[in-house]
Order: C-alpha cells, then structure tokens, then sequence
C-alpha cells in the first residue's frame, strides 16, 4: 500500500468513527437510543437492513464463493423475498402495535416471561458468536495487508469496533450506514471495471463469461432434489426462507433496523427494497468473484492465496516441497492458459469440436491445478497444524492488493472496513438492547430511569463486543465465513422462527407448551447436525417444524391452562 | 424518565386495523400492498429466469 492508500483508509476510518461519536453526542431517552427517532423513511430503512446484512464478509467472502464454487451461493437467498413479505404482512403491524423495543418482548407479552427469556438468550449465543466472525473477517484484510499477526489484528480492531459502536446509539447507526453503502456498491463497481480493464486485450466480456461457464462457475441455478448437495432451488426457496424469515422476523440486529420507520408504510417498502434488491446484489458480488477467477487463468495466481501463511512455512522445513509445488503449479497454469487460448481461438474460428476438445483438456489441467493446491494445504498443515489451510477469503483481497492502482486499493480496503463497522454497530447495539431491557430491566432492575438503562446499554455493548473478539480467535477454523455465519443462524433460527410462529399463528398454545416445545426442538436440531450429512439450510425448517409440532403436541396434554392468546397474527 | 415496571402480561386485543391513508404503499401502479407483494413474487421469478438462461447460455 501506498501513503495514498494508508490517507484514504484512515482518513475513512477516523471519519466515520469521528461521524458516529458527533451524531451520538449528547444525552438519549430509551426510545431513540434504541429505537431512533422514528421518522426514518423508506430508502433509509431498506438501506439500513441491507447494511447490516451486508458486512465485510459480504465483500470479501462472497467473491471467494464466487471463484471456488461459482454463483451457486445465489440460491442461498431465494427464499428471502417470500419471507420479507410474510415479515411485512404479519410481524411487523403487530410490532408496531406492541410498540415494543425487542422482539423478544412480543414474546413475553404473548407467552410469558420464561419463553421471553429463552428466545432472547438463543439470539444473544448465535448473534454473539456470529458477530465474533464478522469481526475476523476485517482481520484478515490487515494481517494480509501489513503482514500482521492474525491474532492480534483481531484484537485490535475490535477494540476499535466496540469504541466506535458504544458511542452509537441505533439511530446513528442508520445514518452512517447510509453512507457505508454508497461506499461498498461504489466500490464493487469500481472493482467490476477495473477487473474487466485489466483482462488481457482481445478478451471481450462474451469469452469471459464463456471460459467462466465452461469451468462451472456460471450455474446459478440447480433443481436437484438431493438433499446432500449444499446449495439447491429447493434448499435455498424452502431453507432459504425459513433462514430469512428467522433472521428478519425475529433476529434483534434487523428487528430494530426497520422498528425505526416513521410509519408502517416507511418499514414495509424498506422491507420490500431488500426483497426486490438483494439477490441481483449477490449476482453481482459472487460474478465478480466468478471473473476473478477468468482474470486469474491469464495472470499467475498465487499456489495458496494466504502468502503470508505460505511464507512463513516456505521458510522453514516445509520450504522445498511447498516450493516445488509451487513450480509444478506454475507449469500447470502455463499449459492451461495456452489450452484456454486454443479453446477460445477454435470457438471464435466456428470449430465446436476443437473447441470442446480444448475445452476438457482446460478443465482436466484445472483439476490437475486444484490437486496441487490441496497437497499445499496438506504439507502447509502437517507443518503446522494452528496454519489455517482456507484461503478462499484471501482470493479476492489478494486481487485487490496485487492487481488494482494505488488508491483504489486504500478504497476498496476502506469500503471493507466501512461494511465491517456499518455491521457491526448494528449486531452489538442489537446484543446491548436485548441483554438491557429482556434481561437487565425484566429481571434485575425494573424501575431505574432512562439514563441509567442508557448507560447500562453502553456497558452490555462493550461486553458483547469482548466476547466478539473472544470468538473471533477461532474463527480461523471454520471453513468459510459467510458460510459459517449462515450455519451458525441455521441451528439456532429454525427454534426461534418456531416460537414467533407459534406465537403469530396458533393461539391456543400457551407459554409452557411452546417453551419445553422449543427446548426440546434445539436439542433435536443439535443432534442431527452432528449425525446427519444434509445441507445446513434445512435445520431452519427442521427445527421451526418441530418448534411448531412438538407444542401443539404438548398442548394437546396440558390443556388449555395458560393458552390465552390474545395477541396473534390473527386476532 | 421512570418507567413502570414491566410484566409479561398479555397485550389486550387491539381494535381491527382499518385501512388509513399511512397504510397505503402509495405507488404508481401499485395501490394495494397485495400488488406489492405480488410485483415483488414477479421480481423473483424474473430473477430466477434471468439466471437459469445465464447459465445455460454459457454451459
């Protein structure tokens, strides 16, 4: 990096940082620390919700995706237009209505104080595990970048997150995010043009799209009904929605989002924004990581993308053989692009057969190419078994950093940074107020004034924030971020979407029946994540299903004893 | 600002929301939140479309 790249990123970090502390100045009553001011409107409100959704991991994560796997990772939110209308339809008139702070406080008025509670605490383990993931994700950026620790990078910005979020109360996150968006669709655009401009000459975007495709990596779509397969229509329109339902309808860092709303009207068409917006979005961002990949069979890639964890071993016994690998890598990557070039070259010529033969051998060379990136991540771990062997995140920040002009590169990193903040304000101001008024104010201290739930807010954030960066020290041993973040919500949200269901639906179920209902669903849900080999997105229905069954069943024995219901989605 | 101390006592039943001008999407072509939803399902499915021949274009 440049001085010009180090003046853009801090000049963008201590901005926002700077922005956040000014709007957050002075004394706040609950409601708009909480809650803002409720005069937000609707573009603010869909822009709000897509932030958060959308962190760093959405920007650096998502591209990896698209180059490993292709666009397949789309499907993953098929089911999310479907629920945003089902959340907008039913859940938040009734919000509303309740005028509530958290969600989880529906559920108190609706059952009683023990299902409140059981429903707060699954939100706080799964968003505060998944916030400490969000938090590795800008890690990786500075560790690559400066060649930093991992560890201590993650420690050090997240401290400086939970500065930053603590001095925010929930409406100037909405503001700031506003602007952190701008900057991250500015900055996968600027990435898309720089990325087509840096394609060698003579490939137009047609012949990438097709070498894409011809590598797979195009096949957005899969109508396979094999229930192993990750990503499926049916996984993502059935398991995608209960996801998107839980995480809309009953997730505190989105609740809150779209409770800001100067009306009804504002909070739904922000809701539908997202609905409408959010999977071209994900089209874009993973066929960006999809022509990374296009750009990377002209341009030599690196064997292993984290080079920071390959040198530190090519300089150790490990050394020979990684970089002999490395040469036999090399030598593939050369075959296969003069492959590539010949396939291209009979396809424009009109010569289908030589092209296609072309075509297998490209694709036989790229399967010869992943080999030896596996043994590379074989020899990196029996050197070390602590080197994580992932470096799918490290694809896309690799590209930016070796291939784009100084200044685009501070900015694309600044925009990381932006996502991470805009995102993380929003989940730990979202643990802060649940921990507050669900747990602090319901049980602890029930008559204190505003100023000290304020400040009690403060402390819950700052603490949540801790245990963040806690986590976040072993997320180098998941797989893959976003995924990660996605099946951690998908063993925890089926039981919570269960009990909002129940809630909204079934009012002759009471607060007993659908507490040890939901109990009991988790425990199913947690082991068959350990027996069964299915795809994550379908412990959302799973447990949602066995939420809703096993309380009607439980019901049916208690009677009608406690399942006064006066509030639904049907009354 | 005191607040009162809070209960887990069920809500009273609300009057049945009447359709007020706030409540309404207020878009061109679009009157009736039905006809958003709907436009938003029609979205989706032109999603879908647009990406199954993406890829099939470039198999």
């Amino acid at each position: 990096m440049s001085p010009l790249d180090y003046l853009v990123l801090f000049g963008t970090l201590v901005g926002i940082a700077a922005y956040g502390i000014w709007r957050t100045r002075g004394a706040h009553s609950l409601s708009t620390y909480f809650k803002g001011d409720q005069t937000t409107r609707w573009m603010v409100i869909g822009i709000s919700v897509m932030a958060t959704q959308a962190s760093a991991i959405t920007f650096m994560s998502t591209p990896g995706q698209g180059y490993e796997s292709g666009l397949g990772f789309v499907q993953n939110y098929f089911g999310m237009p479907l629920a945003l209308i089902i959340v907008a339809a039913v859940f938040l008139p009734l919000y509303r209505r309740l005028d509530v702070y958290t969600a989880y406080e529906f559920l108190g008025r609706r059952f009683d104080a023990k299902t409140r509670l059981l429903g707060a605490a699954l939100f706080l383990l799964m968003r505060g595990l998944a916030a400490g993931i969000t938090i590795y994700a800008p890690a990786i950026v500075l560790s690559t970048v400066f060649g930093w620790r991992l560890d201590a990078t993650i420690v050090l910005s997240g401290l400086l997150v939970i500065v930053y979020t603590v001095t925010g109360g929930s409406r100037a996150v909405t503001l700031t995010q506003k602007y952190q968006l701008a900057l991250i669709f500015g900055g996968i655009v600027l990435a898309f043009i720089v990325l087509l401009a840096r394609l060698p000459a003579g490939l137009t975007l047609t012949d990438a799209f097709t070498v894409a495709g011809g590598f797979r990596k195009l096949e957005a779509v899969n109508f396979s009904f094999d229930v192993h397969q990750r990503y499926t229509f049916w996984s993502g329109l059935l398991g995608g929605l209960f996801l998107s339902l839980s995480y809309f309808g009953t997730d505190q860092s989105q609740v809150q989002r779209y409770l800001h709303g100067a009306s009804l009207r504002e909070s739904r068409l922000g809701l539908m924004f997202n609905a409408v917006c959010k999977i071209p979005m994900q089209f874009f961002i993973l066929l960006l990581g999809a022509l990374v990949f296009v750009f990377y069979q002209f341009e030599q890639p690196p064997v292993f993308f984290n080079e920071v964890a390959w040198k530190a071993q090519a300089d150790h016994a490990a050394g020979p053989r990684l970089r002999a690998l490395a040469a036999d890598f090399a030598a593939v990557h050369a075959e296969k692009q003069q492959l590539i070039h010949a396939w291209l070259d009979a396809q424009h010529a009109g010569n289908p057969p030589a092209a296609a033969q072309a075509r297998a051998a490209a694709i036989a060379a790229q399967a010869h190419s992943e080999a030896i990136r596996t043994e590379t991540r074989s020899v990196l771990h029996a050197a070390d078994p602590r080197t994580s062997t992932n470096d799918s995140d490290y694809i896309f920040i690799t590209f930016v950093i070796d291939h784009l002009p100084h200044g685009v590169i501070g900015l694309l990193v600044a925009v990381i940074f932006a996502a991470a903040l805009s995102s993380k304000a929003s989940e730990l101001n979202a643990l802060g107020a649940t921990t507050t008024i669900d747990f602090y104010r319901h049980v602890v201290r029930r008559d204190a004034g505003d100023a000290h739930y304020v400040t009690a807010s403060k402390w819950f954030t700052a603490l949540w924030g801790l245990v963040a960066v806690a986590f976040a020290l072993f997320a180098h041993l998941v797989e893959n971020l976003i995924q990660a973040v996605n099946i951690l919500g998908s063993v925890f949200y089926g039981v919570v979407l269960g009990l909002f269901l129940v809630a909204f639906f079934l009012g002759r179920v009471g607060g007993t029946a659908v507490f040890w209902a939901a109990v009991a669903g988790q425990i199913l849900v947690f082991g068959l994540y350990f027996t069964l080999n299915i795809g994550y997105l379908w412990y959302n229905l799973i447990g949602c299903a066995a939420c809703v069954l096993f309380s009607l069943f439980l019901q049916a024995f208690i009677g009608s004893r406690g399942a006064a219901a006066p509030v639904t989605a049907l009354s | 600002m005191k607040h009162p101390p809070p209960h887990d006592k069920p809500a009273t039943r609300g009057p049945d929301p009447t359709p007020v001008a706030d409540d309404l999407p207020g878009l061109p072509w679009l009157h009736r939140w039905r006809a958003v939803y709907l436009f938003v399902l029609g979205c989706f499915a032109l999603w879908v479309a647009l990406l199954v021949v993406f890829g099939w274009l470039f198999a």
